[in-house]
Formats: structure tokens, sequence, C-alpha cells
């Protein structure tokens, strides 16, 4: 527990200061108005989810390559930090949504690729915590997490691929100027704050995988089962 | 009469205060249970 403490302080300074820039400074949106404040905490939560998915996915490429514990440690972080955000963003997203296009949730692409990544990223999760042994852990979560990773540049590329309800890209070109600083501190903010959370959560787990590895394996066949050699009688 | 496709949405401050506020209580819990988790001592290695 070192430098991530530091990124964590700044993280959530400077999401905190985007946030405040975008609620209380940033002009209401052109037709949205003020419900249009909701993307300084919902694009940038995007974002950061999106990234820690990325992480988690070369983290189970690194647990293939080399099987080290550090890898694997890394794709639990990333995909359990990924996790919270994803279910943060699918709630801002229906507190936009019901202002504006009348509903809370509609099975719209953008919308239903997102809740599936999320599904996706639990069963990676769920994994983790079924699989016992450390070895075989390791191997199907690093699959779990590629195979899960399939779904996010469908995510990303949405609003591009699919006829869809949902707005384009938020970039500085489709966004304006007084509302892309704000934007973009917050999401400066979330990505740190992201990181230094990615970074805890690893040296917890990292230590938890480092001791299960080195714990004595289980014999496959204790001694004492073995009924029928006791009975005197052959197999 | 307004124009379909002009105009602004009025109001809708309880949906953003809900996104804020529901985000920041999430995030604030997380956050307090990965650095409870990550400050605890570690137990000592295995010897054998």
């Amino acid at each position: 527990m070192k430098w991530e403490l530091l990124v964590l302080a700044l993280g959530v300074l400077v999401v905190a200061a985007g946030h405040a820039w975008g609620l209380f400074f940033a002009p209401p949106e052109a037709m949205m108005g003020d419900v249009g404040r909701i993307l300084y905490v919902h694009v940038p939560t995007a974002w950061a989810g999106l990234l820690c998915f990325s992480t988690a996915f070369i983290a189970a490429i690194g647990t293939l390559w080399s099987g080290r514990a550090g890898w694997d440690a890394l794709v639990e972080a990333a995909s359990e930090v990924g996790v919270v955000l994803t279910a943060l963003l699918l709630f801002q997203g229906s507190m936009w949504a019901r202002p504006t296009w009348g509903v809370f949730w509609t099975w719209d692409p953008r919308l239903t690729t997102s809740a599936i990544m999320l599904v996706l990223f639990v069963g990676v999760l769920v994994v983790r915590r079924v699989v016992e042994v450390p070895e075989r852990r390791m191997t199907l979560s690093a699959v779990a997490a590629i195979v899960a990773f399939v779904d996010v540049p469908i995510v990303y590329f949405a609003v591009k691929w699919f006829r869809t309800l949902h707005q384009d890209f938020s970039s500085p070109r489709t966004v304006d100027g007084a509302m892309v600083t704000p934007l973009r501190t917050a999401a400066i903010g979330m990505i740190l704050l992201a990181t230094g959370l990615i970074v805890a959560r690893w040296r917890v787990i990292r230590a938890r995988v480092a001791a299960d590895l080195d714990a004595p394996a289980l014999p496959a066949r204790p001694a004492a089962l073995d009924l029928g050699a006791s009975n005197g009688r052959s197999a | 009469m307004t124009p379909v496709g002009s105009g602004m949405i009025q109001g809708g401050w309880e949906f953003v205060w809900s996104a804020y506020g529901l985000t920041w209580v999430v995030l604030a819990v997380y956050l307090a249970w990965v650095l409870r988790a990550a400050l605890r001592p570690s137990p000592p290695r295995r010897l054998e």
C-alpha cells in the first residue's frame, strides 16, 4: 500500500472537481437542459470501466503466456473494479434515459451489449470464487476474461455499427467546448481512481493467490478411503 | 405548440442528483472496503 493511496486521493479530488464543474458551472445542454449534466458522471464512468476490462484482457493474456500470479491477480482486480463501474454506468444511464427517452431501460444495442458485458465479467469473478485449484482457476478465469472482452469493442462501437437511440461518442468533436474541460477533468479523475482501486485490490489478491499456490496439494485419493484395499479385496 | 425536435427539457434535477448521489455513495463504500482490506496486515507466509 504505497503510491496507490496518493493516486486514490488525487482521483477523488479530481473527480469531485470535474463533477462540481459540470453540476454548477457548465452550461445546460441545448436540448436536454440540466439533465445533460449526467454526462460528466456517466461518460467518465464508461471510459474507466472499459479501461478496467481492457486491463483484465491484457492481464488474462499475460496469465496464459507466463502463468505468473501477478497477472492472475490483475485479472481479478481489474474485472472487479470494472464490474463496480459498469453497474454504476447502467444506473446512471437509466437516470439519463427516463427524462430523455421516457423509459428507464430499453433493449437498445448499446444498453444491451453493456448489460451483457457486466454479466460476462461477473461470470469471471464467479469463476474466481468457484474454482478452488489455483492453477485451474488461473487458466479458467483468464479464458473467461478473454471471452468476456470480445463484447468490449462491440459496446464501444455499438453507436456506429447499429441503429441506436444512444447518442454518438462523446469527444471534443461532438461535445461543446464549454463542456469538454469538466468532462476531461472528471474522466482523468475517474481513471486515476480506477487505477488506484485496481492496484490496491491487486496487492491483496496477489498475496492471496501466492498463499494458495504455496499451500501443499491435497492427496488425490486419501488412503483411509481406499476401502477395497483395507478389506483385503483387490479392485 | 412546440414543434417536435425543438425546445429544452425542463427540470429533471432529481435524476441528476440520483445519478451523482448513488455513484458517490457506492464509490465511497467500495473505496472504504478496498482500503480496509488493503491496510489489514497480511498473514505470515507458510514456512513448510
